[in-house]
């Protein structure tokens, strides 16, 4: 693999790599809703600015976080339209065949993608700052509550756990198809939309096809091992909080309650 | 086509945290119908070191030449290479998609400028080449095949370019012992009608009955590039970068453990035989 994934962890060992999964998995949540929640102008200011503040302290570099933000601009420009343009019949600027732009539907547009950049930007800092089986491990240990409802939340956090230990080894297989394939004359790398299009079921085939061989192997070789679908203790050693969890989590709460009072 | 590398470094994943250098500053030239060996321990490189070659990566330095034109460090998308470079990756079995068989070996010919007739000619010919009887299979799903028969339809599908350069990966790991004598024969015939075969192996056996020249890499570094006997008869140098031996080499140090020196070391069985039968006369 050539370039960087947005998704991908980057090992570092700022305040925010040293904080605990729990807590930035909490916090994320947490956030989120403060987003989603945010209604007025002085709420998505300080939404940006807690955005922004949670890039610096992470120290992961603007680009990285922000970057893929960059990689979505088609989706964020179809949905803003989507949103000016069929928001509302009432009140619009002018009406043309189906369109109707209007105030209300200009600043729903601009609600919406403000909401999704900044989740995707917290989710990219979450990502970014921890490793995939520690945050597996975290939603194990935040969806154990759940256990007393009879959901099954051990073989949550097991098919989760094991779907993000597979994305590297289905990663490099993916790479060794599309290099297979190449050699045999695919045109993955062809400016032509028609011949991009046709080399993708040489690619997806075989990817799909492995991840089944795949997913029948480990549920063979589990079941060898002796799993069973039985509840367990899904924490390994449960790891003391520090001082700087607390504020994190507490911060976060207080930004939530604050967003939700601002409605 | 002759290959000329000329410093050619790799570094994957170049300017993230995860940046590995893979090769370093390798300069070697492969001429027409050559057959050769490469072999090092896991992570030393050769695979980067033959998707360079096919042109499936492209140089962080140096430069990849064929037949004297340097495709690779332009920007020159793979496809528009010679069509005459085929890889066989390891467990190429991977690779097969199509509905039949017929259509995923002619797959590698669908951009050429080849007639339905003789994209058909050219599949019945790949296909019967490693074993497979055309009209049988021609029309079953790839993918309900056995194991060892769609190793042989993917092999089938590289071979139908008939390349003059064959690239392999690790081609017989996984074959049973007599699959494994079948596809090195199919190997030597290909080479003996002037195909370059450059080819991985961890299967020192293999590489001193039918490779001619060898290429030691370790850690990113070509160490060794001589021809097979000068590589595989030096038991000393194998046993100091860890790379095994061969059968015959073992028996030979077993036999000069027990006093029973042969004149100059053998490379395969048959040569062990004669030398045996010369030292014991």
């Amino acid at each position: 693999m050539n370039q960087t994934l947005s998704g991908i962890y980057l090992p570092g060992n700022s305040i925010i790599h040293r904080l605990d999964a729990r807590v930035k998995l909490f916090s994320f949540f947490t956030l989120v809703i403060a987003a989603l929640f945010a209604n007025s102008w002085a709420g998505y200011l300080v939404m940006a600015a807690i955005s922004l503040l949670l890039v610096f302290l992470s120290r992961l570099g603007v680009g990285q976080v922000i970057g893929s933000l960059g990689r979505m601009k088609w989706f964020l420009m179809v949905i803003f339209m989507m949103n000016m343009l069929f928001y509302s019949p009432e009140n619009a600027w002018f009406s043309w065949w189906v369109f109707t732009p209007s105030h209300a539907g200009l600043s729903q547009a601009v609600n919406i993608v403000f909401r999704v950049c900044i989740v995707v930007v917290l989710g990219n800092i979450l990502n970014n700052s921890t490793p995939p089986v520690e945050l597996t491990r975290a939603m194990a240990t935040l969806l154990y509550p759940l256990s007393y409802l009879y959901i099954p939340t051990a073989q949550i956090a097991m098919i989760i756990s094991v779907a993000v230990q597979f994305i590297p080894t289905l990663m490099m297989e993916s790479e060794q198809i599309r290099k297979a394939q190449i050699a045999r004359g695919a045109r993955f790398e062809s400016k032509k939309l028609t011949e991009k299009a046709a080399a993708i079921g040489p690619l997806v085939v075989p990817i799909i096809v492995s991840a089944f061989r795949r997913a029948d192997e480990l549920a063979l070789a589990m079941e060898a091992r002796g799993y069973q679908c039985r509840q367990r203790k899904p924490l390994k050693k449960p790891t003391n909080l520090t001082r700087a969890d607390a504020i994190a989590v507490a911060v976060s709460l207080v930004i939530c309650l604050s967003q939700l009072s601002l409605l | 086509m002759p290959i000329k590398v000329s410093d050619l470094s790799f570094t994957y994943a170049q300017g993230t945290p995860w940046q590995v250098g893979a090769l370093h500053q390798l300069n070697l030239s492969i001429a027409d119908g050559e057959f050769i060996g490469i072999i090092g321990k896991t992570g030393c490189g050769k695979s980067t070191l033959i998707q360079l070659i096919a042109g499936l990566l492209k140089p962080t330095s140096g430069s990849v030449s064929l037949d004297g034109q340097n495709f690779f460090s332009a920007k020159t998308p793979r496809f528009d290479l010679p069509k005459k470079i085929g890889v066989l990756f390891q467990n190429p079995e991977i690779q097969l998609f199509e509905t039949t068989v017929e259509k995923d070996v002619a797959f590698a010919l669908e951009h050429t400028p080849l007639a339905s007739s003789q994209v058909k000619e050219q599949v019945r010919w790949a296909l019967e080449t490693v074993g497979l009887n055309y009209e049988k299979f021609k029309e079953l799903p790839p993918l309900s095949l056995s194991g060892g028969e769609m190793r042989r339809v993917a092999v089938a599908g590289v071979l139908v370019i008939k390349p003059d350069i064959l690239v392999l990966d690790e081609p017989i790991a996984g074959l049973d012992p007599k699959s494994q004598d079948g596809f090195l024969r199919l190997l030597d015939s290909f080479n003996a009608n002037g195909t370059t075969i450059i080819m991985i192996s961890h299967n020192l056996d293999a590489l001193a009955e039918h490779a001619k020249r060898i290429l030691v890499l370790e850690d990113g570094f070509l160490i060794r590039d001589a021809s097979t006997r000068e590589v595989l008869a030096d038991s000393q140098f194998l046993e100091k970068h860890n790379l095994g031996s061969t059968q015959v080499g073992q028996i030979t140090d077993g036999l000069s453990k027990c006093n029973l020196h042969l004149p100059s070391p053998p490379l395969t069985g048959q040569e062990l035989c004669s030398a045996l039968l010369e030292a014991l006369a």
